[in-house]
């Protein structure tokens, strides 16, 4: 009767496999050449060469020791802080499920009560690890924020992380109440289409933006906007000068609600203007790619396997019906996004070399976009050329150096130097 | 590995703070327009008490973090506030009773209840986070009050027309104010560690 039993059993399995294994080899098949599809839509050559230069003749050995010692401080409380992430979040996996009994909000408030407490511990968990990198971004004069700004700042954000748990949480039990196990499937499209709508509203809730009174930069950035065929895009300015003293930019928004957004330790006299336009130019170069459409898709993409993982490594537990699958599957989640970091990096700075190549072939300038990246690097103690391990690990932009060399790349294809 | 049923076994109904309605069969056509005029002194007396209440909430924030508990006395005070302000509620913003509530919170002499049970054991760490886990509960909250605010708009008509306050929306405005009370219990006067309920229900 038993030997039976499993035969069924056997049989049952392999006649899922049947069924599911082209399915599975076709969202294989789909999701690679999408990937591929979206790596190649880059407009670097793919014959680029980078020369390669000796960064003592950028920078001096003072800085060059500076800004290791720097990062390598950073780095270490970077590592220290995900170990024990994990850690927590594993603890959390085996124990958190003891919470079910301190609730009487039903099945799928109960999920995002554990949801809640699980990102409550991670906050406390890497609250030291955050001060630590505060101490040192102060010693070093980059960052200006007070301790208890920061720890007030980020408990009082914790409320803002628990709002998209709850909605997250709420969207996979719900769909597990009715697909159970292959909640995932109806859940990614849901989430890559929050992912849109979030990335369209950013630029309308992010506050704190001003007009660019700069007049000289103003005029720079409309012949930018109009030679990148993207006229009605405003550049606006986000005062953060009593926060930091590091100098940044970034697009945000999709379509109608696109943006460059220039933080004011920019514009406060340390960039000749001509590397400022370089810079308005790299924002612009994302604007034209639409990096930001691109982003989301990568997303998208991403969600399709950790998503699925999530779904396999919490079945045992019932699966995401369950509330108390909700620690482990937290721990899943963010065990999966450290694992694809590296890759998540390599996206990442493929884009941004893609936004430096545009933005020479905008300003074709290299002398003033060599001198912008080599001050980026001074003003946020930026190691030029850090080891391959951290920039494989951390690195979300090409490296100084890297970045450099691309200007000289340039040059030597438009017939320069 | 199908789940069998749902997990978590314990239902609204023995939630530590409850809270309900009596329903009237028949209301007066004429008090709705003077109820709120009626209920100044009350609504004064709430005010003040509120007050008191909030620091008791902040002096009990401490003997939870020392003791684990709320101080019996003030643990009872706090009910008899609440119990006060709701009554009050029910009376002169919700419609849903006429007679004139009594000048005091004690128990058994409105037609509304409201009970908490003093928890002896309430967790240390809990009352530093539970204003943030309730914000689920608040923003569904904000909805519901918005939509119980037209049902009270609607019942004003209902009992000018036909004395009776239509039994769907009395229910509804009783769930809406019962689940405040169970949001509050918790995540701000910290008197249960029993996550509330999302749920009209008693």
């Amino acid at each position: 009767m038993a030997a039976e039993a499993g035969r069924a059993t056997a049989a049952d399995r392999l006649r899922a496999a049947l069924v599911w294994l082209p399915a599975g080899l076709a969202i294989a098949a789909g999701w690679a050449y999408a990937a591929t599809r979206l790596w190649d839509s880059s407009t670097v050559p793919d014959d680029l060469k980078l020369p390669h230069l000796d960064q003592h003749a950028y920078f001096s050995p003072g800085f060059l020791e500076r800004s290791a010692s720097y990062e390598r401080f950073l780095r270490i409380d970077f590592v220290l802080a995900t170990l024990v992430l994990l850690i927590v979040l594993a603890l959390y996996a085996r124990y958190g499920e003891r919470f079910t009994r301190e609730s009487a909000a039903g099945r799928v408030g109960t999920g995002m009560l554990l949801g809640m407490l699980g990102f409550a511990f991670v906050w406390l968990s890497q609250l030291p690890f955050g001060i630590a990198g505060l101490w040192w971004e102060r010693r070093h004069h980059i960052s200006k924020q007070g301790y208890l700004e920061v720890v007030t700042g980020s408990f009082l954000g914790l409320g803002r992380q628990f709002i998209f748990v709850c909605i997250a949480i709420g969207i996979v039990m719900a769909f597990a109440g009715v697909l159970r196990q292959r909640w995932w499937m109806a859940a990614v499209p849901v989430f890559a289409a929050l992912v849109l709508l979030s990335a369209f509203l950013q630029p309308y809730l992010t506050t704190g933006l001003e007009p660019l009174h700069n007049k000289h930069v103003a005029a720079d950035a409309r012949a930018i906007a109009r030679k990148d065929g993207v006229p009605r895009v405003e550049v606006k300015v986000e005062k953060v000068h009593k926060q930091t003293t590091a100098p940044n930019a970034e697009s945000i928004g999709i379509g109608p609600s696109r943006r460059v957004i220039l933080w004011d330790t920019l514009l406060d006299g340390r960039f000749s203007r001509g590397e400022i336009r370089t810079i308005v130019a790299h924002e612009f170069g994302h604007v034209k790619r639409d990096h930001v459409l691109k982003g989301v898709a990568w997303v998208a993409l991403a969600l399709i396997p950790i998503t699925a993982l999530i779904a396999f490594a919490t079945r045992r537990r019932g699966g995401l019906y369950r509330p108390e699958a909700v620690p482990l599957a937290l721990f899943v989640l963010i065990a999966a996004q450290i694992a694809i970091l590296p890759l998540q990096n390599a996206v990442s700075r493929h884009v941004e070399q893609e936004a430096d190549w545009i933005a020479l072939q905008t300003t074709r300038d290299p002398r003033a976009a060599q001198a912008a990246f080599t001050e980026l690097g001074r003003a946020s103690l930026t190691q030029p050329r850090p080891p391959k391990w951290s920039y494989l690990l951390f690195d979300t932009h090409p490296t100084i150096m890297q970045r450099i060399e691309l200007t000289k790349a340039w040059s030597q294809r438009h017939g320069g130097g | 590995m199908e789940a069998a049923s749902p997990p978590v076994a314990t239902a609204a109904a023995d939630y530590p703070a409850r809270f309900d309605v009596e329903y009237p069969e028949r209301l007066s056509r004429w008090k709705i327009f003077v109820k709120w005029l009626l209920a100044i002194p009350q609504f004064i007396i709430v005010y003040l008490l509120q007050i008191v209440g909030l620091l008791m909430v902040l002096v009990a924030f401490f003997s939870i973090l020392f003791t684990k508990r709320w101080p019996l006395m003030m643990f009872e005070f706090m009910v008899q506030i609440q119990r006060w302000t709701m009554n009050t509620v029910a009376y002169a913003l919700t419609l849903q009773r006429d007679e004139y509530p009594p000048f005091s919170g004690e128990a058994g002499e409105y037609a509304v209840q409201l009970e908490i049970d003093n928890d002896q054991n309430l967790s240390r760490w809990l009352i530093f986070v539970k204003w943030l886990l309730i914000l689920p509960h608040v923003i569904v909250l904000t909805f519901l009050w918005i939509a119980a605010e037209v049902a009270v708009i609607i019942a004003f008509f209902a009992i000018l027309f036909t004395a009776r306050y239509p039994r769907g929306l009395f229910d509804f405005v009783t769930g809406t104010m019962r689940w405040t009370i169970r949001v509050y219990a918790y995540g701000h006067w910290l008197m249960t560690d029993r996550y509330p309920p999302f749920s009209l229900r008693g």
